[in-house]
């Protein structure tokens, strides 16, 4: 499933980053957006976006267009 | 001995920096860059410190990270002290594993280590320091703990600089080991790894080590390094301390409200109309009417003894109507100005910025900016010039130019006394409210303003959002008081230089006409006769050919706090202390009064903002139309304004 789709405080395992735009994707990378990573999805802007996220320790806030890329599996 | 800082964002570098080096600290800059670092010297010795800007990874995202890397790569650096964030120690550790790849000595400063238990920091620092080669030392800039210890191994060379243990697993190992022995380069392992992830291989034996571990692992080679990295530093790390997660519990439940769905945006709205009402509001007038007063007795006194000196008229005349009057007036905003000055500071260091940024980025998104532009215009409200430097952190270009090019539109801290002269002139019950409503005018002429130069520069949609939200911190109060000390001297240094400079210049002007007579009548003046002509122009939106008013507000150029000095001195030397009684402003409607500070406020900026932008927008071709289309949109907007108010009768 994609990123997107999961709902506040579901948990995801990556599986793959989906992007053609290398310079997004290692952008991606850096903040530790990897393969095997699990991130939770903690809120919403008010507006809807971007979206807060928690990974390796860190809450990130992240625009949604760049969740539609990331790929994993519920857990 | 040449150290630097290098660091996450959020790391706390700057404290340490401060902490390292006391006072003796200076603006350095780069040649051929407009982005300035600071530089001092470690407190006792003679070995410098350079504190560069923040940065995630090597690979920059920002003019300011490829001036860290640059500085890294190229200048003579005997130690990087590297910051790290313990309380988001995995992804600040992400940086490490990338800096060991470097000829150059580190030693790792696990920083705000106040906030963990001791036992479970010692047993990290252990495993750390033999994982990775290097050391590591658990300080807190902000609590001054490990400060002397730091210090004492930096000067005694205590810190481990033997061959570092391999970062990657040993294919990857293997193909930067034989890539780094062809070089011949300092930072072997960094340039090997460079020219792995390159999608455009320069030589057959990069492309045959690429496709080995292609083969490997995946397609993306900077992907598995990312990887590599990250996997390696999470199974060092286990959380082991209970305090880490109670700190970011507290993060988590401030969220739920600042970040609420519903109360987030009315609780951002209540701050800054707090904020503004405190400051401009009650601080403001009270202080103005107090410190005017002041000035006014101790302009009397000083008369006095002049006279009594047997100082002549004109020697009197431009210590009290040049000088003091044009000081007099900037002082009576400092008190206002040290309130707005501590809120910002408290905004920012408490890391609700970066949320105010979250909040709003859709909204700005819809005008071709980033809810990071929030922050600059915040800033803006302060000065336009640091807001300026701000907008570095803005990584694509055509959005940080316009960022540039709409800053000097946000009513500015020297702009307050134009609001708060006419505001308390005219509208004395509520001018907290005024002025909260005219910084909405702002926005709406900023979001007018956004869209048309979109237009032009044809503006392509900009890259997303992506930012830590750091977790919540309570200020330091210690260094708080002393960035606004800082900043507020900063701003008097100016104004009293640039005021004082100007105010004698126009008491000149205004004193003498051609023929170089003194105490000539005031509409005989050198002055009057350029602002006659001048005066033209200003009609449409006063209603009156006022060459007091046109002169004021082209002053505005020099500084925009001269707007009101100048009409100060005109109107003392007139013959009346207070503006609008006096001849030469008596003619100002309630139409004509909000039309002129509409024009004061989002016309030309002053020449420093005007220098701060020609610096980061690097085009005089980008500058010329930016100020040309602010003088032009100020024009327009205070002529309709001043026509629709007269025609309701105002």
């Amino acid at each position: 499933m994609l990123l997107s789709d999961l709902k506040i405080n579901n948990c995801i395992k990556v599986s793959k980053i989906a992007s053609d735009d290398l310079i997004v994707k290692h952008r991606l990378n850096d903040l530790g957006i990897t393969k095997g990573v699990e991130i939770t999805i903690i809120g919403y802007a008010p507006l809807g976006d971007p979206v807060n996220i928690r990974l390796r320790g860190y809450n990130l806030a992240i625009e949604k267009k760049y969740l539609n890329l990331i790929q994993g599996d519920l857990i | 001995m040449n150290i630097v800082l290098v660091g996450n964002q959020n790391s706390g570098k700057t404290t340490l920096f401060n902490r390292l080096t006391g006072n003796n600290q200076k603006v350095a800059n780069f040649p051929g860059a407009t982005i300035d670092f600071k530089e001092g010297s470690i407190l006792n010795t003679d070995m410098t410190l350079v504190d560069l800007p923040g940065i995630t990874s090597l690979s920059p995202h920002s003019p300011e990270q490829e001036i860290t890397l640059s500085y890294i790569l190229n200048e003579e650096v005997d130690l990087i002290v590297n910051v790290v964030d313990i309380t988001s120690l995995e992804r600040n550790l992400y940086l490490t594993t990338q800096l060991l790849g470097l000829d150059i000595p580190i030693l790792v400063a696990l920083n705000m280590s106040d906030k963990l238990r001791h036992q479970s920091t010692q047993i990290h620092t252990k495993t750390l320091e033999k994982r990775f080669g290097v050391s590591f030392l658990n300080i807190s800039a902000t609590k001054n703990m490990g400060i002397t210890e730091l210090i004492c191994k930096i000067q005694t060379n205590d810190y481990l600089t033997g061959k570092r243990p391999p970062i990657y697993l040993p294919p990857v190992e293997q193909e930067i080991n034989l890539i780094s022995s062809s070089l011949d380069v300092p930072h072997k392992r960094y340039y090997a790894l460079k020219l792995l992830e390159d999608a455009n291989p320069l030589t057959d034996e990069i492309i045959s080590s690429q496709n080995k571990l292609k083969s490997l692992y995946a397609e993306d080679l900077y992907e598995v390094f990312a990887e590599q990295r990250y996997n390696l530093i999470s199974k060092l790390i286990t959380y082991a301390s209970s305090s880490i997660s109670k700190y970011e519990l507290r993060t988590e439940k401030i969220d739920k409200i600042l970040l609420n769905k519903y109360l987030s945006i009315p609780i951002f709205l209540i701050i800054m109309l707090v904020i503004y009402s405190v400051s401009v509001g009650f601080i403001g007038t009270l202080s103005i009417d107090l410190i005017s007063e002041w000035i006014q007795s101790f302009s009397n006194f000083l008369n006095n003894i002049l006279i009594d000196l047997g100082a002549s008229a004109w020697s009197r005349s431009l210590l009290i109507d040049g000088v003091i009057a044009g000081a007099g007036v900037m002082m009576s905003f400092v008190p206002q100005l040290v309130v707005l000055f501590l809120f910002i500071n408290i905004l920012e260091s408490s890391g609700y910025m970066t949320r105010i940024a979250f909040l709003f980025d859709k909204l700005f998104r819809k005008f071709g900016l980033s809810g990071r532009a929030l922050i600059p215009f915040i800033l803006g409200s302060g000065c336009s010039v640091p807001a300026i430097y701000s907008t570095k952190t803005i990584e694509n270009k055509q959005e940080r130019d316009l960022t540039i090019m709409l800053t000097p539109m946000v009513p500015c801290s020297a702009k307050l006394p134009i609001i708060t002269l006419f505001a308390s002139m005219f509208f004395r019950t509520s001018s907290g409210f005024i002025v909260f409503s005219l910084y909405l005018l702002a926005i709406l002429v900023i979001i007018l303003s956004a869209v048309i130069i979109k237009y032009f520069f044809k503006i392509k949609p900009s890259t997303g959002f992506l930012s830590e939200l750091p977790t919540y911190k309570l200020p330091n109060t210690n260094y708080l008081f002393k960035d606004v000390a800082g900043q507020t001297w900063d701003f008097i240094k100016n104004a009293t230089t640039i005021i004082v400079l100007s105010s004698v210049i126009v008491w000149v002007l205004i004193s003498f006409n051609f023929n170089f007579v003194y105490g000539v009548p005031i509409e005989e003046s050198i002055l009057a006769s350029i602002g006659k002509i001048l005066a033209y122009p200003f009609y449409p939106m006063l209603g009156e050919l006022s060459w007091a008013s046109s002169v004021s507000a082209l002053q505005g150029l020099i500084a925009k706090e001269q707007v009101v000095s100048s009409m100060q001195v005109i109107a003392g030397v007139s013959g009346s202390g207070d503006i609008f009684t006096s001849p030469m402003f008596s003619f100002f409607t309630t139409a004509s009064a909000i039309s002129f500070m509409a024009f004061n406020l989002f016309s030309a900026p002053c020449i420093a903002a005007i220098t701060a932008m020609r610096g980061e927008l690097g085009s005089f071709k980008k500058v010329a139309f930016a100020v040309l289309f602010q003088t032009l949109f100020a024009y327009v907007l205070a002529v309709v304004i001043f026509n629709v108010l007269s025609l309701g009768g105002l």
